[in-house]
């Protein structure tokens, strides 16, 4: 072999080992994974309110959110301070979204259990594949120190995060959308925020009253075990092919607002995730298009006599691709 | 071309440019193709996105065939992706370590459909060209152009994944209050609230 092709190989080798070093868990990727297990735990069990700013093309809102965590079960209340009143409560497994204007709604999601596995981050299904992890620093935000985590997705079926977590107990205190080439594409920061409060029933109430509203309520049809997950093989539907990392983590089916039935699949890469609904669509046609709520994507079709609804915090590539890739499973017994 | 051409490009089209960057913007579009094309480009998806566009979108149609475009992968024939463990990685010789990624390309990050579980679908390893239009700043629709069934639809059904998800806390929340605020009938003399309707947060 010539001196150069041989010193050219060498180096695409040595690139290649760095990459196959990446794809495997580092020290720093099991930290960081420690580090996010810290922030869902905190978002979830502290008690604290705030008003965070919301940033996205340019414009800027202002939400107040009070978050109870008690003896029974969180309690947390998410309110718009500009535009039109609007306001999400949790209570436990149940939401409701109230908004107010022209064409008021009010929307209720009763689900009897997480889909989702609730599994420390790092024992999901192998995020450091689809991501690149890393500790960026230390900042202060809303007057408190933070830990700066950046992930950054590598292709563009996903979107990447940094997370500024306070220092003592893990909570979140800003959160930025990245895009594939790192570009913020949306940041929600707290400008202010008191941790471990008391909080009171008076605070959690609702502030505006939705009257003669369309009122929609989503029922679980079979509740799955929330940590076995329920049989996948359950699944009608299926994607013939995924983006890299992403696996179907669970099926679901429940009725909607109008008494049809649909089938829920749901899949993460552990720190994405999208969900995919398809139900009969009788004599309503769909057309073909994706609509954006925030970074949220929704992809809504037909596939035979089906209506198909792609939702998540995805590209809108994404939706389209796993709406395009669906298929009707093969019968169970067909397969196995 | 600039990021800061694309924002202000953007910022054209959300009528949000002050007078003299709207005169100059106009100026330069008149001279330059590429900016041109890509003006094109952002109303053709604005119009895509807000049901407006009478030609042929066929965006399933695009998908596959931007997956078809896609070179097939190598299988791994050789079982040598085992060999790009960490520990033994900067041992191995550069010669193998080409052909080790080969394997790692086609037996982990790549497989057909047919040869998975069946409790598990297949992969695609990279990114495909159907991304590319996307990559485009994103000119979101308002869920003011959807029907009211069809808000409720889409709102239930994002709740239900957000309480599916489970874990992510208000952080899933935020874009349904956020995105709700863009309600039809909001009055042209609310410029704030009409512009953020327009482009439907």
């Amino acid at each position: 072999m010539r001196p150069e092709a041989s010193g050219r190989l060498g180096l695409i080798g040595l690139v290649l080992i760095a990459l196959s070093l990446g794809s495997e868990p580092t020290l720093a990727d099991e930290e960081v994974g420690a580090w996010l297990d810290r922030m869902s735990r905190a978002v979830d069990s502290l008690n604290y309110r705030g008003t965070l700013v919301h940033m996205r093309n340019g414009h800027v809102d202002t939400l107040r959110i009070i978050h109870r965590a008690d003896e029974d079960g969180i309690r947390e209340r998410i309110y718009s301070l500009d535009g039109q009143p609007r306001e999400i409560l949790r209570e436990g497994n149940q939401v409701r979204t109230l908004l107010e204007g022209n064409q008021p709604l009010v929307v209720q999601g009763r689900i009897g259990a997480r889909l989702l596995p609730n599994l420390p981050i790092n024992q999901r299904s192998s995020p450091i594949l689809a991501y690149r992890m890393r500790f960026d620093g230390t900042e202060r935000v809303a007057g408190m120190n933070t830990r700066v985590i950046e992930i950054r997705p590598r292709d563009r079926f996903r979107y990447g995060h940094r997370f500024w977590l306070e220092e003592r107990t893990g909570m979140l205190l800003r959160s930025a959308l990245l895009d594939h080439s790192g570009r913020h594409l949306q940041k929600l920061t707290f400008v202010d925020i008191e941790l471990g409060v008391p909080i009171s029933d008076r605070e959690l109430a609702p502030a505006i009253e939705v009257r003669d509203a369309p009122e929609s309520t989503m029922d679980e049809q079979s509740v799955s075990p929330p940590a076995g997950g329920s049989d996948l093989r359950e699944a009608t539907w299926t994607p013939a092919r995924l983006p890299d990392g992403f696996r179907l983590a669970n099926v679901g089916r429940g009725v909607g607002a109008d008494g049809r039935t649909f089938e829920h699949l749901l899949f993460s890469d552990g720190l994405t995730s999208f969900s995919v609904y398809v139900e009969e669509a009788g004599d309503r046609s769909a057309s073909e298009r994706i609509e954006a709520i925030g970074p949220v994507h929704v992809y809504t079709g037909m596939l035979e006599q089906y209506r198909v609804t792609v939702v998540g915090e995805v590209p809108p590539a994404t939706v389209a691709l796993i709406a395009q890739q669906l298929q009707r499973r093969p019968a169970a017994g067909q397969d196995r | 071309m600039t990021e800061a051409n694309r924002e202000q490009l953007s910022c054209l089209m959300d009528g949000e440019l002050e007078r003299r960057g709207r005169d100059f913007l106009v100026r330069r579009l008149a001279g330059d193709a590429e900016l041109t094309h890509r003006w094109h480009r952002y109303h053709v998806i604005k119009a895509c996105l807000q049901r407006e566009f009478i030609g042929q979108t066929g965006l399933a149609e695009r998908v596959a065939a931007a997956l078809d475009d896609e070179r097939p992968p190598v299988r791994d024939q050789t079982g040598v992706g085992r060999w790009l463990k960490p520990a033994g990685g900067m041992a191995i010789a550069a010669s193998v370590a080409v052909a080790a990624l080969v394997g790692i390309n086609s037996s982990v990050l790549e497989k057909g459909p047919g040869e998975h579980p069946a409790d598990q679908p297949g992969f695609v390893s990279q990114s495909t060209s159907l991304d590319r239009p996307f990559n485009q700043p994103l000119v979101p629709v308002s869920l003011s152009e959807t029907s009211a069934a069809d808000r409720q639809r889409i709102n239930t059904y994002l709740l239900r994944h957000n309480q599916a998800v489970g874990s992510a806390g208000f952080v899933s929340y935020v874009p349904i209050v956020v995105g709700a605020g863009s309600q039809p009938g909001v009055p042209a003399s609310e410029p704030d609230a009409a512009a953020a309707g327009s482009r439907g947060r």
